[in-house]
């Protein structure tokens, strides 16, 4: 299965559990997850940074105004805030989000906030890039966008720059070494095009 | 910019301020976010009532408690409590719409100066709508949404965006419309284009 040399054509049936499965991967390897996640964590571990100082702070005053039994606890707090800070960012690191929001996109779906459906997809992919359709939305993208293709034991995942994704689920091919076939083949072109869009520029 | 209501086609070229303010609705506007982020700050809130809670019984107990259980160290027990309510309230204040669109902001200006924007900056966008689909595309990526795909219409100062998933979706700036009428006149219909759409669903 390669599409540079032939196109690929795919049917696929996907299920709620393969968009929770794509989500999770989307907030693990999406640049734009990644960048956005990353600078929330940063946020809220300066947060608790400035709190603790602030504390530390109002401990220090109590010291110096002959009160230890206030002193203490702030003192304490204070010194304690980068291992508050530390915990903070490890309960929100990228792993623990990404099974959250999939945990979360499956109750969406469930309340039919998600306008991710499941049902038939169809996956075509040739030398210049892959289309993705059900119907009702038709996403094609050139392989110069797509910016990782992620193989799980369980899927094939196209992700491009707006972080939209392509599923293909390893169950709709003939063997799962064609899964992996294609998974090579997509990511060699995906790579010619970075070459080609780094060299144009 | 050609035609009115419904029935338009356009293109422009895509600006800082249309990426900030593209993540700016979709941040606070995306139903699968809005819902994520109530979570969130509805788990801070509890957090803090508890924490005050025991924050006042403990500073009652300690002012008015009978000698037998004032072993405890009651004032201490108190002043933690309400350092951590207070923590918590200033979490769940972060996560409120207004603070998360700044933070977007902040975000994306940061992003934006690194050049981590480069490759949607300056890029062409063709939209087309009618009353059977969306249409946009760029050298590289094209999407055709039909309006059972589009799951909100969100509106901002000086854009409009389709959302299409819960994280991407169509821009429409108010710039590119012969006027603010002609700007009203499409959201006015895409909305009830989508509601339609939504009761029929």
């Amino acid at each position: 299965m390669n599409p540079g040399e032939q196109p690929v054509g795919l049917e696929v049936e996907l299920f709620r559990e393969d968009f929770c499965a794509a989500t999770e991967q989307i907030v693990l390897n999406s640049p734009m997850f990644l960048f956005i996640y990353a600078a929330q964590r940063r946020q809220a571990a300066r947060q608790v940074w400035l709190i603790g100082l602030c504390v530390f702070a109002l401990g220090l005053l109590a010291l110096l105004a002959g009160a230890p039994g206030l002193a203490l606890p702030g003192l304490a707090f204070g010194l304690a805030t980068p291992l508050l800070a530390m915990l903070i960012v490890q309960l929100i690191s990228q792993d623990r989000i990404a099974r959250t929001s999939a945990r979360l996109l499956e109750r969406a779906i469930e309340a039919r906030q998600s306008s991710w459906r499941s049902g038939a997809w169809t996956f075509e992919a040739d030398a210049k890039g892959a289309t993705w359709s059900n119907g009702k939305r038709t996403v094609r993208a050139a392989w110069g966008v797509v910016v990782a293709i992620v193989k799980t034991p369980t899927h094939v995942l196209v992700l491009d720059a707006d972080a939209a994704v392509m599923i293909l689920p390893v169950r709709c091919f003939d063997a799962p070494e064609d899964a992996e076939a294609l998974t090579h083949a997509m990511g060699a072109l995906v790579e010619v095009a970075r070459a080609e869009s780094a060299a144009a520029a | 910019m050609t035609g009115s209501g419904l029935f338009i086609s356009f293109d422009y070229t895509v600006t800082p301020e249309d990426v900030t303010e593209g993540a700016v609705l979709i941040a606070t506007g995306s139903p699968t976010w809005v819902a994520t982020r109530r979570r969130s700050q509805r788990v801070f809130r509890r957090i803090a009532l508890v924490m005050f809670l025991v924050g006042v019984v403990g500073g009652v107990i300690a002012f008015a408690g009978p000698p037998a259980i004032n072993g405890v160290p009651w004032f201490r027990l108190c002043g933690i409590a309400l350092i951590f309510s207070v923590l918590a309230w200033l979490f769940s204040r972060g996560l409120s719409p207004g603070a998360q669109e700044r933070a977007q902001r902040v975000l994306l200006k940061g992003a934006i100066d690194r050049g981590e924007m480069d490759a949607l900056i300056g890029d062409v966008v063709f939209v087309e709508v009618n009353e059977a689909e969306v249409t946009w595309s760029t050298s590289l990526r094209s999407c055709r949404d039909s309006w059972e795909a589009i799951s909100a219409v969100l509106v901002g100062p000086d854009h409009a965006l389709l959302l299409d998933s819960p994280a991407t979706g169509v821009l429409f700036p108010r710039r590119v419309f012969a006027s603010d009428a002609t700007f009203a006149g499409f959201i006015a219909a895409a909305r009830e284009r989508v509601d339609r759409t939504g009761a029929s669903a």
